[in-house]
C-alpha cells in the first residue's frame, strides 16, 4: 500500500534560495541593527509608489492564503484616512510551522523594516507585532530588536507588541483584530473586512511576518530582482518547514520555481520510503507519494493540476508504515478541540466528524459512519464565522481521497498497521486561555 | 376634573368606580404578565408542540407582553384618577414616599419601570445590539415577583378567596416554568442557574411567610400605611340667606306690655331660625325704641329704630323693616304675635 | 421598499450569535433549512420578490438572538 520513491534519481532544479536567510548563520542568533543596516543598507522610505513596485513584483502573502500583497495594501489605502493599523502576524498557531518564529528570531529587523514600509505607504500611525506566547526566544529577540530601533532614533511610528495565547485559531484575521482591540483571540463575525474596519474600527493591514520581510528586500532591490527566482505566478522565495520522515528537518528557504523533490533532497531526503506527506499544515492537503518528487511549487499549478496548495509552507513527510487515515484523524481531532466554541455548525460538525473518524481510524466503523462523514463535511463548509471548519474539512477530504485504499481497508474492519508510528509529529495538546 | 364630578355625583359614602376598575385591571395585568413570563420561558427551553411551530410561542410572548403593558397603563391611569387613595402622578414615577401604602406601591412602580425598560429595548432591539438586549431582558425575571408582592401589599382584596386562588395559580405556573428553565443548560451556566433556583426558593419562603402574616391577616390595611379616611365633617350648613340680595321672612314672637306702658317684643325668624329680633320701647331718656338683632348669641346690631307703620332699622350696611301682623288683641295687650322681617341685604 | 431597486439583498446569519432556535427555518423555509444540529443553512440566492423579502424580514425580527440580517449590496457599477 505504501508507495515507494522511484529508484532512479531525478535532477531537481536547486530548491534552496538564499535571500531572507542570507547573512549570519542561524547559530549566530538575532542580527543586530548595525549588522543589518551594514549588510542591506538603510531602510528605504515607503510611499504610494511602493504599492506599484509590489504589484510588479507579484509578491503574494506567505501566511497561507497567497493573496496578492499589493491588493491588500490597496484595499487598506482606499479606506484609510490617515489613521490605519499595520499588524505583523507572527502568531504562527500552526504547530508544525516554525518559519515565522525563526524569521523573527534571526532577522527581526528585516520584518520590522517591512512593517514600517507598510505603515509609511498606508499612512498608518499604529504598528502591532502580533506574537504568541509560544516561544520565549522569539519574544526576547523581538524585545531587543525594538529596543535597538528606538535607540537608533529612526523616526518611525511606534511599534507595540500584542501577545496572544498559543492557539491555532488566534491567527485568523478577525481573531487578530479582536485581540488587537483588547479582546480575546477569538474570531468575530463582521460583514466588513479588516481592511475596511479592523483594530479599533480602523482600516487594518494584517500581513504575515515573512511577507513583510520580502517587502523589505523588494523595496531595496526592486521588483525585477524579486522575479529572478520563482515562477510567473509565484515569484520569489518562500520559507518552508520540513519535518517528519526527512534527514534534516528544519526551516528552509526555497525557490518557488523548484519542485518538491528538490526540497526534500535539501532536507536530507526521506529516511524511509514515504507513503505520503502533508503540505500546508493542518489546513493543508495530503499528497500522494507519487507527487513527492515532481510536485511544482507554483501556486496556480498546485491549485489547478493537483488541487492542492502551498499554504503556510509546512511539509510533513509520513514515515514508512504510517497510515494517512489515522494521522488525518489525529489532526481533525486536534482541530475540533481547537475551535473557539462560538459557532454551532463548527463545534457540532467537527465534533461529530471527529467521533466518526475515530471509529473509522480504529477500524470499528459503523454502517453509517462514512456516509455521515461525507455528508457532514459538506454540511460544515463555509458555515463558521471563520475558516476553521473549512480548513479542517479540506484536510480530511484530501486524506480520504489520497489514502482511499487505506480507507477502504479500515471500513472493511482490517486493522491498520499504522496506529502509532514514530517519526511523525503528533498534534500537541490543545491550548488554554484566549489571551 | 371629570373624576371629581363623577365622584361627587355618586353617593359620597364609598369609593369611586375608578377604585374598583384599578383593582380589576391590576389583577388582569398580573394574569397576563404571568402568561408572558411562562411563555417566555417556554421559548427559552425550546419546547415545540407537534403541530405548532416554535416561532408561534415567540410571537405569542411578544403579543402578551404588549397586552400586559396596555392593561398596566389602564391600571395606572385609573389609580391616579381615583380620589380615594390620593395617589398622584408623582407617586407613579417615584417609588418612595406615596401617601397610600408607600412600600408596596413602590414595588409596583419599580416593576413597571423594569417592564417598560424591557419592552422599550425589545422594540428597539436592532439599535442596541444583541448583548445589551439580552442582559436587560433577563431583568424581566425580577419584575414579575415585584408585581406579585405589590398586588398583595396594595390591593384591597388580599383576603378574598378568588384573589388568593388567582395569585396561587400564577405563582405555581411561573414556579413550574422556572424550574424547567433552570433544570437545563450547559455546565458553564450551572452557577447562574443554581443562583436562580436559590433566589426563587428564598422569594417563595419570604414572600409566602410575609403574605400569610401580613396581607392575609385582618388589619393589614392599617399596617400597610393606608391613610386614615378623614371623618366626613357634619357639614356646617351654610348660611340660610347668603346674600347678596335681601330677604323677607315671617317672624313669630311675643309682646309684653307692662302697666306703665313699656313694651318688650321678642321675635324669631322662622326661616333663618338663628336670627332673633328684640324691640324695647324707649326709656325715660330716649325717644325711639331700640331694636337688637341677634344671630344665636351674637349681637349683630342694637340701634334705635324709626317708627312708622313699620319699624325701620339700619343694621350695619343693611336696612331692615319689621312689621307686625297680628293678632290685634295681642298687639294691644300682649301675647303671641307674628310679623315680617324685610331686609336689603344679608344679616350674617 | 419594492425590490426593483438596484440593491441586491441576501439573507445572512451571524453564526456566533446563532443558538439554533430554528424559528427562521419555520418562517422562511424557502431560504433557510436546518442542519443535523439545528443550525440554519442560509441560501445565498438573492431575495428577488416582495413576499420573500417580507418573510425574510419577519425571520430577522423574530430571531431571539438577533443573529439574522439582510445584507444589502449595491453592485459595483464599474469594476477595476
Amino acid at each position: 500500500m505504501a508507495a515507494v520513491l522511484p529508484a532512479t534519481k531525478v535532477a531537481f532544479r536547486p530548491a534552496v534560495g538564499t535571500r531572507l536567510m542570507a547573512g549570519p548563520a542561524p547559530t549566530a542568533g538575532f542580527e543586530r541593527i548595525d549588522d543589518h543596516q551594514r549588510r542591506l543598507g538603510a531602510r528605504p522610505a515607503g510611499g504610494a509608489a511602493l504599492i506599484d513596485v509590489i504589484e510588479q513584483s507579484g509578491l503574494r502573502g506567505r501566511g497561507g492564503a497567497w493573496f496578492p500583497t499589493w491588493r491588500k495594501w490597496a484595499a487598506v489605502a482606499k479606506s484609510s484616512d490617515g489613521r490605519s493599523v499595520v499588524v505583523v502576524n507572527a502568531s504562527e498557531g500552526e504547530p508544525l510551522s516554525a518559519k515565522d518564529r525563526t524569521l523573527v528570531t534571526l532577522r527581526p529587523h528585516l520584518v520590522l523594516d517591512g512593517a514600517v514600509l507598510a505603515a509609511e505607504t498606508l499612512g498608518a500611525n499604529d504598528i502591532v507585532v502580533y506574537l504568541s506566547r509560544g516561544s520565549r526566544t522569539t519574544e526576547r529577540a523581538l524585545e531587543q530588536a525594538l529596543k535597538e530601533r528606538s535607540g537608533a532614533r529612526l523616526r518611525e511610528p511606534p511599534i507595540r507588541v500584542v501577545r496572544t495565547a498559543h492557539r491555532y485559531i488566534a491567527g485568523e484575521s478577525s481573531a487578530v483584530v479582536n485581540r488587537g482591540s483588547g479582546g480575546l483571540s477569538k474570531p468575530r463575525f463582521s460583514l466588513r473586512r479588516s481592511a475596511e474596519k479592523g483594530i479599533n474600527d480602523q482600516p487594518t493591514l494584517i500581513q504575515n511576518a515573512e511577507t513583510l520581510a520580502h517587502v523589505a528586500m523588494i523595496a531595496r532591490y526592486g521588483s525585477a530582482w524579486f522575479r529572478k527566482l520563482g515562477t510567473e505566478a509565484s515569484p520569489g522565495t518562500a520559507l518552508m518547514t520540513v519535518c517528519g520522515n526527512v534527514g534534516r528537518p528544519g526551516v528552509y528557504e526555497v525557490d518557488l520555481g523548484a519542485q518538491l523533490g528538490g526540497v526534500i533532497e535539501a532536507a536530507g531526503g526521506t529516511v524511509s520510503p514515504a507513503p505520503g506527506a502533508l503540505l500546508g499544515g493542518y489546513f493543508g492537503t495530503w499528497l500522494d507519494p507519487s507527487w513527492l518528487d515532481g510536485l511544482p511549487l507554483d501556486v496556480d499549478r498546485l491549485r489547478t493540476t493537483y488541487k492542492t496548495a502551498f499554504g503556510c509552507g509546512v511539509l510533513a513527510v509520513l514515515p514508512q508504515g504510517a497510515c494517512g487515515v489515522v494521522e488525518a484523524t489525529r489532526v481533525l481531532t486536534y482541530l475540533a478541540a481547537e475551535t473557539s466554541g462560538q459557532c454551532g455548525p463548527c463545534v457540532n460538525g467537527l465534533g461529530a466528524l471527529s467521533e466518526a473518524m475515530e471509529r473509522i481510524a480504529a477500524s470499528e466503523a459503523t454502517f453509517t459512519d462514512i456516509d455521515h462523514v461525507r455528508r457532514w463535511m459538506e454540511m460544515v463548509r463555509g458555515r463558521g464565522a471563520c475558516h476553521h471548519p473549512d480548513g479542517a474539512v479540506g484536510q480530511l477530504a484530501s486524506a480520504l481521497t489520497v489514502f482511499n485504499d487505506h480507507l477502504r481497508a479500515h471500513l472493511n474492519g482490517q486493522r491498520c498497521y499504522g496506529t502509532a508510528v514514530a517519526g511523525f509529529p503528533q498534534p500537541p495538546s490543545p491550548g488554554r486561555g484566549w489571551q | 376634573m371629570p373624576g371629581h364630578f363623577l365622584a361627587a355625583a355618586v353617593s359620597t359614602a364609598g369609593p369611586s368606580w375608578y377604585w374598583y376598575a384599578t383593582r380589576g385591571l391590576g389583577v388582569s395585568t398580573l394574569i397576563v404578565l404571568t402568561g408572558t413570563v411562562v411563555i417566555g420561558i417556554v421559548t427559552a427551553v425550546r419546547w415545540s408542540g407537534q403541530t405548532t411551530p416554535a416561532f408561534v410561542a415567540a410571537d405569542m410572548h411578544r403579543n402578551l407582553s404588549l397586552i400586559a403593558v396596555l392593561l398596566l397603563a389602564a391600571h395606572i391611569v385609573t389609580t391616579v384618577l381615583d380620589p380615594f387613595a390620593h395617589i398622584s402622578v408623582r407617586d407613579v414615577i417615584i417609588p418612595v414616599g406615596a401617601a397610600y401604602r408607600p412600600v408596596w406601591l413602590g414595588f409596583g412602580v419599580v416593576a413597571t419601570d423594569i417592564l417598560i425598560a424591557v419592552i422599550a429595548t425589545s422594540l428597539l432591539r436592532e439599535r442596541i445590539g444583541p448583548r445589551l438586549w439580552r442582559w436587560l431582558h433577563w431583568a424581566a425575571y425580577t419584575s414579575w415577583p415585584l408585581a406579585v408582592v405589590h398586588g398583595l401589599g396594595t390591593g384591597s382584596d388580599a383576603r378574598a378567596p378568588w384573589l388568593i386562588a388567582v395569585v396561587v395559580s400564577c405563582v405555581a405556573a411561573v414556579l413550574l416554568a422556572f424550574i424547567e428553565r433552570i433544570r437545563r443548560g450547559r455546565l458553564i451556566t450551572l452557577p447562574i442557574r443554581a443562583a436562580g433556583g436559590i433566589a426563587a426558593a428564598l422569594f417563595l419562603f419570604f414572600a409566602g411567610t410575609w403574605a400569610i402574616s401580613g396581607p392575609l391577616q385582618v388589619g393589614w390595611a392599617a399596617k400597610a400605611g393606608t391613610p386614615p379616611v378623614k371623618p366626613v365633617a357634619v357639614a356646617k350648613p351654610g348660611p340660610v340667606h347668603p346674600g347678596p340680595g335681601g330677604f323677607s321672612d315671617p317672624l313669630v314672637g311675643t309682646m309684653v306690655r307692662d302697666p306703665s306702658g313699656n313694651t318688650q317684643i321678642s321675635m324669631r325668624d322662622t326661616v333663618d331660625t338663628a336670627l332673633t329680633i328684640s324691640i324695647r320701647s324707649p326709656n325715660s331718656s330716649e325717644t325711639l325704641p331700640t331694636v337688637t338683632v341677634n344671630r344665636d348669641k351674637r349681637v349683630l346690631c342694637s340701634v334705635p329704630a324709626t317708627v312708622g307703620a313699620t319699624l325701620y332699622v339700619v343694621c350695619g350696611a343693611t336696612r331692615l323693616t319689621v312689621s307686625f301682623s297680628g293678632p290685634s288683641s295681642a298687639l294691644t295687650s300682649g301675647g303671641q304675635i307674628t310679623g315680617r322681617l324685610i331686609t336689603s341685604g344679608p344679616l350674617n | 421598499m419594492a425590490v426593483n431597486d438596484k440593491v441586491q439583498r441576501q439573507l445572512r446569519v451571524n453564526p456566533i450569535l446563532c443558538n439554533g432556535f430554528g424559528y427562521c427555518a419555520e418562517i422562511v423555509p424557502e431560504l433557510i433549512s436546518l442542519d443535523d444540529w439545528g443550525f440554519p443553512i442560509v441560501s445565498s440566492r438573492p431575495i428577488e420578490d416582495d413576499k420573500l423579502l417580507g418573510l425574510a424580514r419577519r425571520a430577522v425580527a423574530t430571531c431571539p438572538r438577533l443573529a439574522l440580517l439582510i445584507e444589502e449590496t449595491v453592485p459595483a457599477a464599474t469594476r477595476r
